[in-house]
């Protein structure tokens, strides 16, 4: 699948350089968007990621909890995120907290349902091992379920980071005050500034790529890969 | 059971004031004002009629696009670039199609059929090439033309890959359209109500709204996929699964 891809990354950002360049994009203000909607990304998506594999292991610990909640999360992760956003407008105003919790709302429930689906598959034997071993109930999370289910985890997390991504640019068109790339887009409509607008497009393609390249390529790489983990 | 409890918890401390009742309206009032919206058919005809028009324009070109890769090769630089144009939000494109045709239907239905159009190119194209061989053999050593063998041989082979398509195509067109409806709309659609119930602070309708387009996706998906899968690959005992 991953045949000569190599080359697309610098010849896009070439690309998006040089059309900043010729029509005059590039400048502080096109730093603070980028700036901004990255510092929104970072927190939300950390949040959601430290949120979602918490609850993903208190869920896991017990077959009632699972059994009780897995409908619900089921349910939640069908309804788009955007859908929250006029009702957060209404709760926290236009503030960066309402962009926050979109993006966290965009990715928790993914990352929960696919960490959990991969908890659910580990192996039993895997799991008699880890008590055969005496590892105790950390240890057997640790060292047995997050290893066994980690292809889910990386599912998870790279669905979120997508998802999340496109709830940030829907977010930021509806509830951004100033600066980021979904609100350059929405304001250059209102000015009919044709070049900012494909100058913050292709920006938020090329950003949504890269985070998704970060998380294939690094996190992977050094994870699944070095274990020899079959992806495919 | 859990559902109920936490429905319980919720409509009890609306009921003793706990929640503030103008925020979160307790969830008997959410249901009964399902039957109180205004128009609310003609909202979910509305934006479901658009889906399904994004999609069968997304779907169809994504199919024709991938055949045409497939057999051109020279093409396949393309495939490369789609990678990219995948990644960038199908509701980004919305204010560029505002732009080129004005709010309502037409912008909808564009955006919605090129956020179709990616993952299904995707799907098809790398489904193709995973077609083995041996069948395009057969059909050329029984000398079909062209066309029929992409419609005897590789559409057959490929279903599995159609299904999933099929399925991203519409959840990410759903997940599209209600966004693009906000901002682009006029009149009707469930984007449309609820971002016009924030104007008027009506909780009531904006989580009604919340609730039936999960309901909405999920029952597109659990009826109408499922009927197909078990039709076509689940009967011919194909080896499936999810990406």
């Amino acid at each position: 699948m991953n045949t000569n891809r190599g080359w697309i990354i610098p010849a896009l950002v070439f690309l998006t350089i040089l059309f900043g360049a010729i029509t005059d994009q590039l400048g502080l203000t096109l730093l603070y968007h980028l700036a901004h909607s990255f510092y929104r990304m970072f927190v939300g998506y950390g949040i959601a990621v430290v949120c979602g594999l918490s609850l993903a292991v208190l869920l896991g610990s017990s077959k009632y909890l699972r059994f009780a909640f897995k409908p619900i999360l089921s349910f939640l992760i069908s309804i788009p995120t955007i859908t929250w956003v006029p009702f957060l407008l209404m709760f926290t105003g236009i503030t960066e907290t309402t962009i926050i919790i979109a993006i966290f709302l965009g990715s928790f429930f993914a990352i929960v349902y696919n960490t959990l689906e991969g908890f659910d598959n580990v192996d039993p034997s895997l799991i008699n091992v880890g008590k055969m071993l005496e590892y105790g109930k950390l240890g057997i999370l640790i060292r047995i379920f997050i290893p066994a289910s980690f292809n889910n985890i990386m599912v998870g997390l790279k669905l979120g980071i997508a998802y999340s991504w496109r709830a940030l640019v829907g977010a930021e068109m509806l509830g951004a005050a100033k600066y980021g790339l979904g609100y350059q887009v929405f304001a250059a409509r209102k000015y009919y500034d044709l070049s900012g607008l494909i100058m913050a497009l292709l920006l938020i393609g090329l950003t949504g790529y890269l985070l998704n390249r970060f998380l294939v390529f690094y996190v992977e790489k050094n994870t699944l890969m070095k274990w020899g983990v079959n992806e495919h | 059971m859990a559902v109920l409890l936490i429905l319980g918890a919720w409509q009890l401390s609306v009921a003793s004031g706990a929640l503030n009742r103008a925020l979160f309206p307790s969830p008997s009032q959410i249901v009964s004002s399902f039957w109180e919206i205004p128009q609310l058919g003609q909202h979910l005809l509305a934006s479901s009629y658009r889906l399904l028009l994004s999609v069968v324009f997304g779907y169809g070109s994504g199919l024709i696009f991938a055949l045409l890769l497939q057999t051109f090769k020279q093409l396949s630089i393309l495939d490369d670039l789609s990678a990219f144009m995948m990644s960038i939000p199908g509701i980004s494109w919305a204010p560029l199609f505002i732009m080129i045709m004005g709010f309502g239907d037409r912008t909808i239905i564009s955006v919605g059929a090129l956020t179709a159009f990616f993952p299904v190119f995707y799907n098809v194209y790398h489904g193709l090439r995973e077609v083995n061989k041996n069948y395009r053999f057969l059909g050329e050593m029984w000398e079909w033309s062209k066309f029929k063998i992409i419609f005897l041989i590789f559409l057959p082979a490929i279903t599995n890959y159609l299904i999933i398509a099929l399925k991203l195509a519409l959840a990410r067109t759903w997940r599209t359209i209600i966004a693009v409806e906000m901002i682009a709309a006029s009149l009707f659609g469930l984007g449309y109500m609820i971002f016009d119930a924030r104007e008027l602070l009506n909780t009531r309708i904006m989580f009604a709204g919340i609730l039936l387009s999960g309901m909405l996706y999920t029952v597109i998906e659990s009826v109408l996929i499922r009927a197909i899968e078990q039709v076509t690959v689940r009967k011919w005992g194909m080896k499936f699964e999810y990406e």
